[in-house]
C-alpha cells in the first residue's frame, strides 16, 4: 500500500487551519500544518509535503514572501503551492503558482483544487 | 406582498416562513450560522421544522439534529398538525438526526465532527440543529462555548452548509454564545392584556441589511407566519399627484366644498362623531367611482358586503350591483384579535391583486385599538396611507370621534393627519331639541376649499349638502352649538 500524499497547510487563522486539516484528513491526506511562513520554512526542514496551502496575508513572514523564500532554496524539490487569500487577487501573485483559492472558499472548491494537483495516495492516483 | 421590497447581494436560501425573508432582507445568508433564541413555548422547533421541510421540498437536502431527548417520533407526531409536514419527505430530504450520541462520546468536538460527516455525506446545504442550550450548559466553560460556536461556524461556511441553532436560552444570555455567530434571531411570547402576542426581532445578522426591530408572528395551521412591522418597509414612496381632475364623492355639495372633489391619488381623513354618516359618505364615494367605472375596495371591520349593500340602498345607492359585478369589493376582518400588521399585509395584497381606484377604510379607529402601542399608530398610519397612494389608490379613510360634545374639537390621530391631504369633519350637534349633521372642510390640499360649515342631510333619496349652517353662532365644530339671536334680540336681565 501506498503512502498517503502529505499536504502542508499554512494559514494564521487557527478555525479555518485545523478544519481544513480534519477535513483533508478524513480524505485521506497526511497533513501538516503551520501558522505563518516562517514556521512553514521551517517545517521544510523535516517535511517534504506534496503540496502546500498557504494563505497569503499573515503576520510575520507573509505568504508571498514565504514563497519567494521557499522558491530560492535549492534543498527543496519543486512543490506545488496553491496560495489562499480574501483581498489578493492571484494577478499580483507570482505567476508560478500551481493555483489560487479565493477565500471564502467552499469545500468542493479545496477538495477539487487539491485533488487537481495530487491524489490522495498513490494508489487513488 | 412585502417580498422582493429589501434586497441583498449575498446568496440566500428562502426560509418557506411567510414574512420571514423580507425581515432578513432576503432569506437566510447562504452557508451562514445563526441563532434562533426564545424561552420555551415560542416556536423555535416548529420553525426549524419548517424550514427544514421547505428547504427540503425546494429540492435541498436538510438535516434537523437534535441534542434534546425528545424522541423523533414524538417531535414528527406533533409536526404532522401543519401543512408544510410532507411524510414522503421524512427520512429523505428531510432527515432527523440525534447529535446526543456525539455529545455524549465526543464533548463539544464530537458535535462538531459530527455535524461535518452528518453535511458531507448527505450533502446537506441546511442543518437545524435543535437543543443547543444543551450545548451551552455543558460546556466546560464560556472559552469552549466560544470556540464551539467559531468552530460550527467556519465549519459551516466552508461546508457550504447554512446552519440554524435553536437554543433555549432567551436574549439576555446570548452574550455567550450570540457574539460569535453570523446572526441571531430572538423569539418571544408575551401577554399582551388577556391575549399572547408573539414577536420576533433580528438582533444581528452579518453580511445582510435585515428589517431592524419588533415583528409580530403567528403560529397556525401552516406554521409560522411573520408579520414584517408595516412602517419598515412601505410608506417611503410617495408618487406625485395627477392635478387633472377631481374624483366625485356622489355628494355634489361636498365636491364644491372641496374644490372638485378629491385629487387622484389624494388620502382623505373623515372624521366624525357616531352616526355621523362617515360610513354613507364612504359608500357614495364608492358608488359613484364604479359608476364611472372605477374599481373600488371597501375596507371594514363592521358590516358585510350584504349589510353594506342594504345601508347603501337606504340611500338610493346601487352599491350592490356594483359589488355583484366585482366592480367593487368588500375586505372584511373583525376587530378582535387581529395583527395590525398581518391586517395591513391582507389589505396591500388584495390592492394589488384588484388594483382600485378607490378605498375606504371604514374605519382607523378600529386599527388603532388592535395596535398595541399607541405611539405606533401615526407611523402605522401614514405608511399605509402612502403605500395605497403608491398603489394608484385615492383614499377615504373614516375615523371616529368618540365624544358627541366636547370644548375642544378632538382630532383622531393627530400626527397623521398631517399626512393626509383632505380633512373632512362631519359631526351631529344638538339645537334647540334636535340632532342635526354638519360637514365641514378642514382642509384640502392643493385646492381652494370652502370655509363653510354647511348642513348634512341624508335622505332615502341620496346625501345633500345644503346652505351655510347659520341657525347657531359658534361651537358647531365641537358639537356645543350656542344658538343664533334674532337681529333684534333682547338679552334678558
Amino acid at each position: 500500500m501506498s503512502a498517503a500524499k502529505k499536504v502542508l497547510v499554512v494559514d494564521d487563522e487557527p478555525l479555518l487551519r485545523e478544519l481544513v486539516v480534519e477535513v483533508l484528513r478524513e480524505e485521506g491526506y497526511a497533513v501538516v500544518a503551520a501558522s505563518e511562513g516562517r514556521a512553514m520554512l521551517d517545517l521544510l526542514a523535516v517535511e517534504r509535503p506534496d503540496l502546500i496551502l498557504m494563505d497569503v496575508m499573515m503576520p510575520g513572514l507573509d505568504g508571498r514572501a514565504a514563497y519567494l523564500a521557499m522558491r530560492s532554496r535549492d534543498d527543496l524539490p519543486p512543490i506545488p503551492v496553491v496560495m489562499m487569500s480574501a483581498a489578493v487577487t492571484p494577478d499580483r501573485l507570482d505567476p508560478s503558482i500551481a493555483a489560487f483559492l479565493r477565500k471564502p472558499f467552499d469545500l468542493d472548491q479545496l477538495l477539487d483544487t487539491v485533488a487537481m494537483l495530487i491524489a490522495p495516495s498513490d494508489s487513488a492516483s | 406582498m412585502a417580498n422582493d421590497r429589501v434586497a441583498s447581494a449575498l446568496p440566500r436560501l428562502a426560509t418557506g416562513v411567510p414574512g420571514l425573508d423580507v425581515v432578513l432582507g432576503g432569506g437566510l445568508v447562504a452557508g451562514r450560522t445563526i441563532v434562533v433564541a426564545g424561552p420555551p413555548g415560542t416556536g423555535k422547533t416548529t420553525l426549524g421544522n419548517q424550514m427544514a421541510f421547505a428547504h427540503g421540498a425546494a429540492g435541498g437536502a436538510s438535516v434537523v439534529g437534535t441534542l434534546i431527548a425528545e424522541p423523533h417520533d414524538l417531535m414528527l407526531a406533533d409536526l404532522r398538525g401543519f401543512s408544510f409536514f410532507d411524510p414522503a419527505l421524512v427520512g429523505n430530504r428531510v432527515q432527523h438526526l440525534s447529535l446526543l450520541a456525539a455529545l455524549e462520546g465526543g464533548g463539544l468536538d464530537g458535535v462538531i465532527a459530527a455535524v461535518r460527516q452528518i453535511v458531507r455525506d448527505g450533502d446537506v446545504s441546511l442543518l437545524i440543529v435543535d437543543g443547543t442550550s444543551v450545548v451551552e450548559d455543558l460546556a466546560p466553560s464560556a472559552f469552549d462555548l466560544q470556540r464551539f460556536a467559531q468552530r460550527l461556524q467556519a465549519q459551516a461556511a466552508l461546508l457550504g452548509c447554512t446552519t440554524v441553532l435553536l437554543t433555549g436560552h432567551g436574549p439576555e444570555d446570548l452574550p455567550r454564545f450570540g457574539a460569535q455567530v453570523d446572526g441571531v434571531i430572538a423569539l418571544v411570547n408575551e401577554r399582551s392584556d388577556a391575549r399572547r402576542l408573539r414577536q420576533l426581532e433580528v438582533l444581528k445578522l452579518r453580511g445582510a441589511r435585515h428589517l431592524s426591530g419588533v415583528h409580530e408572528f403567528e403560529i397556525g395551521d401552516d406554521g409560522l407566519a411573520v408579520h414584517p412591522r408595516l412602517e419598515a418597509v412601505v410608506g417611503n414612496r410617495r408618487p406625485q399627484q395627477d392635478p387633472g381632475q377631481g374624483l366625485g364623492t356622489g355628494v355634489v355639495g361636498l365636491d364644491g366644498m372641496l374644490g372638485g372633489g378629491l385629487m387622484p391619488l389624494s388620502s382623505t381623513l373623515l372624521m366624525g362623531t357616531p352616526g355621523a354618516g362617515k360610513t354613507l359618505l364612504g359608500l357614495s364615494f364608492l358608488t359613484e367611482g364604479a359608476r364611472r367605472g372605477e374599481r373600488g375596495l371597501m375596507v371594514g371591520f363592521h358590516e358585510m358586503a350584504p349589510d353594506l349593500a342594504s345601508t347603501a340602498a337606504g340611500v338610493g345607492l346601487d352599491l350592490g350591483d356594483h359589488i355583484a359585478a366585482g366592480l367593487v369589493r368588500v375586505l372584511w376582518e373583525a376587530p378582535l384579535e387581529v395583527s395590525p400588521d398581518a391586517w395591513a399585509w391582507r389589505l396591500l395584497a388584495a390592492v394589488e391583486e384588484h388594483r382600485p381606484n378607490r378605498v375606504f377604510l371604514d374605519a382607523l379607529t378600529d386599527i388603532q385599538r388592535i395596535i398595541a402601542s399607541p405611539v405606533r399608530s401615526p407611523t402605522f398610519t401614514t405608511a399605509l396611507a402612502n403605500e395605497l397612494r403608491a398603489l394608484g389608490a385615492t383614499t377615504l379613510i373614516a375615523a371616529e370621534i368618540d365624544t358627541l360634545a366636547d370644548d375642544r374639537l378632538p382630532i383622531p390621530v393627530p400626527a397623521a393627519s398631517a399626512t393626509m391631504d383632505n380633512g373632512i369633519l362631519l359631526r351631529q350637534i344638538e339645537l334647540r331639541s334636535e340632532v342635526r349633521r354638519l360637514v365641514s372642510v378642514l382642509k384640502a390640499r392643493q385646492a381652494e376649499h370652502d370655509p363653510a360649515i354647511r348642513e348634512f342631510v341624508i335622505g332615502s333619496g341620496g346625501i345633500v349638502v345644503a346652505e351655510p349652517f347659520a341657525r347657531a353662532s359658534s361651537g358647531l365644530l365641537t358639537g356645543r352649538a350656542a344658538p343664533q339671536e334674532p337681529p333684534g334680540a333682547v338679552q334678558g336681565p
